[in-house]
């Protein structure tokens, strides 16, 4: 660096570096202090945006959806309107795509879960919201594009649920063999005590539509323990 | 290096990115202090927020408070103990990843909607009203403010919206509901018989060497725990105050001059009007009040004016906190209501840590003396009581120095103290029974000075009011009991093996024969076993028995008529051969209202709990997670 001898020369040097540099640094200065608070107002904002929202959510899951439906179904959209980026607009989606189901109109019901898969799009809740969408599609006979859809996710955490949707598909479509076996993986993924049960209970009763490939591997394994399981699957391959 | 930098300094872009550098430092103080870096007391940071060692504690209390007494047989050993800890880890750890996908969501409840669930939780309610007391009890309890407090709630409400996800919204599909019913409500007609392996027992031949590998092979059913014997002696309060006799005169005595702790405590009815200072000045705070309290003074309704003015939960109610005795409100609140003279009558202005209030007395319950006849046992019992622990804490030392002096022996401190000396049962590392679960207890018996050194323990307090000396009597390795030891054990073991595995040989060549279409009557017949038969039993049906019905709904159904026949061992080691004749589908459309609702539900609850753990578990797998394991003792 140079080295200023007076203190003459030491206050030019800061002069010119100030007339060089003065005005980004204010400039800095202002957009970096009009940033902090600007974004201290806008945090401010959004709070009191979200409070109204929960607000007018509670509202909303007070009605009586079997008694007023006019007003649950209006009420429902205009959430999904004025908060259509929050959590409201999606909880609100979602007690309209139950309400159509349970008054039977799967069209209306998938075009709602179209409208959630969208909105939730890089979200960890995507996955739940195709495969709900898929159980609407096959309640339409749609097997194809449920089957389709399923087959998209590809998060391993939602494996045992995806399966077990498929397997309904393929049952609905009449692939015994090819739901035995999305069944048994589901049961293999799932951790929830509840559907594990009910899964093996699918399992058990598709007991005949083992598949071919199955079979094998099982005709493979060590059996010298007689216990229930393996003694099971001797006898079947 | 300098050079490339001054050079730099020429470009504007570079000017710019100074000039954030100068203004991050000047802000830097407010970033630090809203949490950027982790706490040293964190023991695990879930995508940046921490989870302190304090929040891990609260969480393993309350999980170890569910299993009550249970909790030290089910977790002995430190280490168990620790595994315990890091299982509620995860817990917390989830929660806060729960938390943080609700903030994501943007879902945040509004104050009103805490206001009102804070006031509808029935432990913040004397008779049914709203009593801002409780709420105050609780919170110095916890030690919690109540902004947190008021967080909490905000939070809970914010998260059981979040669940309506996977509750209140979650379907279930008219086909899922027929299948689920159709799988649940299926009858099948099934033929079964069970082979007894009871019968192969003694047919069956065992070798020496067989013996020998199964014994090889199964050392660990074999092992035994060290123990413990020790001699102890223990001192308890209850002990010395049963020997203990106190005279009518004492108690009368007792009585007389503590007159205050027969007193029923005085409670006063209050209503008050509140302006915090958590979010104005002191000065603007003390110039609302004051107005407040002019108003009053005036002659305006106590309860109208709380009701508009009062910055308290107590606002609805006009102010009113309902009964409340001493040491539960704010020191200065509490002079201040109980200075107060006659119902009705309204405080000067008065500063406690929340702010400034006037207070008005509504109401006053006196407390009475209660009549000695009825205090009577209760001061017999603490008279007892104090004796009996000045004379445990002096037994007590001298207990405990005599067992240091006199380290070879119990039989000094036994006499001392007239303590009779007492030998446990063994007890293993992981515990015995009563004081011998002790986690203390049982440290101290198998430290050095006592298992090797032979020494007398210290006085250990098994509970405040109970004290153990012991020492070793004698000590067991552990070890692996010897083939001789359990020869019969292993021989039963393996001709019980045996014989299991001869009835499945005989019922698998029965099941390929009866598959076959072969005939197997003849060969029953000789065993002696017959079939047995039910028509159109259900998975609940104890017909056929637990076990069999249970591989009857595992069995194929029949194809073409024709019946499949499966084997399988039962949990008894008998062996089963079952045959699906029939299976009949229930007529969905003649369930009840209330079957189908059933279903409806189960499905939900299934669907919705599925899809709840994958999220968890999803959000899991994209979170960044560090745990400190070595923070958690």
């Amino acid at each position: 660096m140079e080295v200023y001898s007076t203190e003459e020369e030491q206050i030019k040097a800061l002069k010119d570096w100030w007339s060089e540099n003065g005005t980004s640094i204010i400039v800095g200065v202002v957009i970096g202090v009009g940033g902090f608070f600007g974004y201290n107002w806008w945090k401010s904002e959004n709070i009191a945006k979200q409070q109204q929202g929960s607000n007018e959510y509670q509202t909303f899951t007070q009605i009586d959806a079997a008694n007023e439906q006019e007003s649950f179904i209006s009420a429902a959209n205009q959430i999904k309107a004025d908060y259509a980026d929050s959590g409201y607009a999606i909880l609100a989606a979602l007690h309209l795509a139950k309400k159509q189901v349970d008054n039977n109109d799967y069209a209306a019901a998938e075009k709602e879960l179209n409208w959630v898969v969208t909105q939730t799009e890089g979200h960890d809740l995507q996955p739940l919201m195709k495969i709900r969408l898929a159980r609407v599609l096959n309640a339409q006979q749609k097997y194809q594009q449920a089957e389709t859809l399923l087959t998209s996710i590809t998060a391993e955490s939602y494996a045992g649920l995806k399966q077990q949707v498929l397997g309904d598909t393929y049952l609905l479509m009449g692939d015994k063999v090819k739901a035995r076996s999305a069944y048994a993986t589901a049961k293999e993924s799932t951790e929830s005590y509840i559907a594990k049960n009910e899964l093996e209970m699918l399992v058990n009763d598709l007991a005949s539509y083992e598949s071919e490939a199955v079979k094998a591997d099982d005709a493979a394994a060590p059996t010298e323990e007689s216990t229930t399981q393996q003694s099971t699957d001797k006898q079947e391959s | 290096m300098m050079e490339s930098i001054r050079t730099g300094v020429q470009k504007p872009w570079i000017k710019f990115l100074l000039a954030i550098v100068v203004i991050s430092f000047v802000f830097a103080g407010y970033f630090t202090s809203s949490g950027l870096g982790s706490d040293p007391n964190a023991v695990a940071t879930v995508n940046d927020d921490d989870i302190t060692a304090n929040d891990l504690n609260a969480a393993v209390q309350a999980e170890a408070a569910r299993y009550g007494e249970q909790f030290n047989a089910m977790f002995p050993t430190d280490e168990r103990r620790r595994e315990f800890r890091l299982s509620v880890l995860d817990k917390l750890i989830n929660s806060e990843l729960v938390a943080q996908e609700v903030k994501e969501l943007g879902l945040r409840a509004s104050d009103s909607q805490v206001v009102s669930q804070v006031q509808d939780i029935p432990a913040f309610q004397v008779d049914g009203k709203f009593s801002t007391a409780m709420l105050d009890q609780l919170l110095v309890r916890r030690g919690w403010s109540r902004e947190e407090f008021r967080q909490m709630v905000g939070d809970d409400i914010a998260q059981s919206q979040f669940i309506q996800i996977f509750s209140d919204t979650e379907l279930a599909m008219p086909y899922e509901v027929e299948q689920r019913i159709a799988l649940q409500q299926q009858e099948r007609t099934v033929k079964a018989f069970t082979i007894k392996s009871e019968q192969f027992l003694d047919t069956v031949s065992i070798s020496d060497e067989e013996i020998e590998q199964y014994y090889q092979s199964n050392l660990d059913s074999y092992k035994v725990a060290e123990t413990l014997t020790v001699d102890y002696i223990e001192l308890t309060m209850d002990d010395l105050a049963a020997d203990i006799d106190v005279s009518e005169d004492e108690i009368k005595q007792f009585y007389d001059s503590n007159q205050d702790l027969y007193r029923a405590e005085e409670e006063r009815r209050v209503a008050h009007i509140l302006v915090n200072t958590e979010d104005k000045s002191e000065d603007e705070a003390k110039a609302k009040i004051d107005a407040i309290a002019a108003r009053i003074a005036s002659g305006e309704d106590f309860a109208e004016v709380a009701k508009a003015e009062s910055e308290d939960f107590s606002a609805e109610q006009g102010g009113d906190l309902g009964f409340a005795g001493r040491g539960v409100m704010d020191a200065e609140f509490e002079k201040a209501m109980f200075e107060l003279e006659s119902v009705g009558d309204v405080s000067d202005v008065v500063e406690s840590e929340f702010g400034f209030h006037v207070i008005k007395l509504l109401d006053i319950k006196d407390g009475d003396v209660r009549p000695l006849a009825e205090v009577k046992s209760e001061i017999e019992t603490r008279l007892k009581n104090d004796k009996a622990e000045e004379t445990f804490y002096i037994k007590k030392d001298k207990m405990a120095q005599l067992a240091f002096d006199r380290y070879d022996s119990l039989t000094a401190a036994a006499a001392e103290t007239e303590l009779e000396i007492k030998t446990s049962e063994p007890f293993s590392p992981q515990g015995g029974q009563g004081i011998f679960a002790n986690a203390e207890l049982i440290k101290e018996a198998y430290s050095q000075d006592v298992l090797v050194d032979g020494k007398n323990s210290s006085a250990i307090e098994v509970s405040e009011d109970h004290a153990v000396v012991l020492r070793a009597n004698q000590h067991i390795p552990a070890r692996t009991k010897s083939l001789e030891e359990v020869k019969s054990q292993v021989t039963t073991a393996l001709k019980r093996k045996k014989a299991r595995e001869a009835a499945a040989e005989i019922g698998q060549s029965l099941v390929a024969k009866l598959n076959d279409g072969e005939p197997v009557d003849a060969k029953l017949a000789d065993m002696g076993i017959e079939w047995k038969e039910a028509s159109n039993i259900r998975r609940n049906s104890s017909e056929l028995g637990f076990d069999i019905t249970r591989i009857a709904f595992k069995a194929p159904k029949p194809t073409n008529g024709v019946a499949k026949a499966m084997g399988s061992e039962l949990m008894s080691g008998d062996f089963a051969v079952v045959q699906v004749t029939k299976v009949n589908t229930p007529d969905i459309s003649k369930l009840s209202d209330a079957e189908q609702k059933q279903a409806v539900s189960r499905i939900q609850r299934s669907m919705g709990d599925s899809g709840y753990s994958a999220l968890v578990k999803a959000t899991r797998k994209d979170a960044d997670v560090v745990k400190f394991e070595e923070r958690v003792q």
